[in-house]
This record gives C-alpha cells, structure tokens and sequence, in this order.
C-alpha cells in the first residue's frame, strides 16, 4: 500500500471538492425553488491544517447556508457565483487529478524503468 | 508520513555502480573522472530530488487552495518527470556498461 | 471560495455579470412601471438607479493591485414626487383630479438597458475566454 503524503493530501482535496461540486449542481438546479437556500463547503483551511499535522485523510469539510438575501419566495440562489464557482470547481478538480496522475506516472516510471 | 520520492524508491545509491569515495586512502590510484562521475551523479540525484519535493509542495498547495498559479504546478511536474526519464535512462545505459565491462574477458 | 486565487478571472468577470443583472433587472422595473400612476397621498413609482462599485485587489504585492471586479453598492431611487398629471376620471385621483405619475425617461431607460446588455455578454465572453486559458494551462506538460 503506498502511502504519501502528497497523494493522501489530493485525495482529502478530491473528495472536498467533489462535495462542494455536488452543492453547486443543487444549487443551480433548484434555481427557482422558493424557499431554497444554498450551501457553501470549506475545507481548504481544514485541509491545511490537516496536512500540517501529517494526516490529511482527517480533514472535515463543513457545509454552511450562505447569507444572501432571498428573493420574496425564500430563494436565496446566486446564480452567476454558483455558475462561477461550479467552474472553478471542475477546473480544480482537473488539476488535482493531474497532479495524482503525475505522481503515479512518476513512481511508474522509476519502478518499470 | 512519507513522502515518496522516486528517488529513494528506486534510483538511490543501489543502481549506481559502487564506487570508492573521495576520503578512502586509495584517492590518489582513482582517476579523476570516476571521482568526477560520482559527484555527478550524487549532485543530479540532489537536484532531482529537489525537483521532486518542489512539485509535490505545489500539489499540496493546489489541494489546499494555496497555490497562486497553477502553471507553477504545471511546469514543475513536467520537469520532475523529465528529469526522472532522463536519470533513468541515465541508469539504464550506466548499467548496461557495466554488465557489458563485466562480461569482458580478462 | 476558497479556490479563488488560482482562477481569480473567473469570480471578477462573474463579479461584472452579477452586477449588470441587477442593472437589468432595474431597467426592467422602471420600464415595466412607466405608467404606474399614484395617488397624491403616495410617493411616485420612483426610477431605480443602480450604483456601482469597484472591489479593490488584495493589496499584497504587485498582484493585489489588480481589483476583483464589482459590485452593487446600492440602489437609489430617485424622485418620490413624480410629475403630477391632470386624470381627473382616474380612480386614484384627488379631489383636484391629480394623479402621480413616475418620472422615467424612456429614452434614457433604453439606452442605458442596451449599455447594460452589452456589458453582460462581455463579461460572459470574458469569463468563457479565461476558462478555456486555464484548460489550456493544464495541459502544459501532457
């Protein structure tokens, strides 16, 4: 079993960030609910932390409702930002997948030769 | 928590010929380029490492949202794994010459 | 979010759609209600006017100089007393037969909603642009 701390630090970032992906597709699809309220995930600041300690698989992320004021139906959506960071989202996810991909790709290389 | 380096996985002192190091009393029969070869070896292994370490602190950046640019991370990963194919090859041909001087007859 | 730094063009070109959309939605509002007559007793459909204002960078470094883009500071409503009209048979007519009516300048209305329309699609142009730039950027290397 290989165990890394750079390794185990995407995979925590992964699973965040799939979190965060997933509150982001709810939000936008319930653009129009009345009454919905959106969601934010953090765990970057707990991520680092956890990672400091040399454990990374630890990291919690936290989902709060965001305080945006809601339209006269309780819907609270902010569209262009849930669009925004949606993207974001993806983007980084790209690039976390890179980067565990390039590591193993690293070790292949060393171990095949 | 360890932090694998390919370096120390598979390309460390064990693949490289063993050679005699500068402080043994047999120096002055060893001819400076092996002596010259052994530091250079040690010297890209170092900064391979170093290449190695750099682009790993950037993905645990990009994972904790630290990292400014992501073509910082990019660039370093490309280079880490360039040098890594090149000290490989390195090795290899290295190992080659030697099974090829020790299969010389004497 | 938390990811902000590293596709920081994306939050300030959504910063610019956020806040043409609620310029928009104001010039929607003041053309839909361009008729809206008052009573004497209340204030005139008052035309709303959207303030703008820039979010400065971080301020560390060369980097923080650069702003994040804009936002909405406030909405201003402008004139409560509207121009007075003579509709004496309007149900909501005083015993004078005046009627309030909003002051809002059509013109300037459309005008200001074809700014706003085109500053949207050049902020979705941009934030498009930028996320194509950082898909490219992780291909470096590949």
């Amino acid at each position: 079993m290989i165990s890394d701390l750079t390794l185990e630090t995407l995979g925590s970032g992964l699973r965040g960030l799939n979190l965060r992906k997933s509150q982001h597709e709810d939000a936008i699809a319930n653009v129009e609910t009345p009454g919905y309220r959106a969601r934010r995930v953090d765990f970057e600041s707990q991520l680092t932390r956890a990672v400091d300690a040399g454990t990374p698989q630890t990291a919690r992320a936290t989902t709060t409702f965001t305080n945006d004021a809601p339209l006269p139906n309780g819907n609270n959506v902010q569209l262009e930002r849930e669009i925004t960071s949606l993207t974001e989202t993806a983007l980084s996810q790209q690039l976390l997948i890179s980067a565990a991909n390039a590591k193993y790709g690293l070790l292949r290389t060393v171990i095949t030769g | 928590m360890a932090i694998i380096s390919p370096v120390s996985a598979g390309l460390s002192s064990a693949t490289v010929a063993p050679v005699a190091t500068p402080t043994d009393s047999n120096l002055s029969t060893r001819s400076s380029g092996a002596e010259g070869f052994d530091t250079a070896i040690s010297g890209a292994l170092n900064s391979l490492n170093d290449q190695h370490l750099y682009a790993d602190q950037l993905a645990r950046d990009a994972a904790t949202g630290n990292l400014q640019s992501i073509e910082d991370y990019m660039i370093a990963a490309t280079e880490a794994q360039l040098s890594t194919q090149l000290t490989v090859a390195v090795r290899n041909k290295a190992l080659e010459a030697f099974n090829e001087i020790m299969r010389m007859q004497v | 979010m938390a990811m902000g730094a590293m596709f920081s063009a994306l939050g300030v070109a959504a910063s610019g759609m956020s806040t043409y959309k609620v310029w928009l939605d104001a010039i929607a509002d003041n053309v839909a209600n361009v008729s809206t007559v008052r009573g004497m007793d209340e204030n005139a459909y008052e035309s709303k006017y959207v303030v703008a204002q820039s979010r400065p960078g971080s301020g560390h470094g060369v980097r923080g100089q650069i702003g994040r883009g804009t936002s909405v500071s406030r909405i201003v409503e402008n004139d409560p007393e509207g121009i007075l009209a003579y509709q004496p048979d309007h149900p909501l007519a005083n015993e004078e037969g005046l009627v309030r009516l909003p002051n809002v300048d059509l013109g300037e209305q459309m005008t200001n909603m074809i700014i706003a329309q085109r500053a949207y699609q050049v902020n979705t142009s941009v934030f498009e642009r930028a996320r194509d730039s950082y898909l490219r950027a992780l291909e470096i290397g590949k």
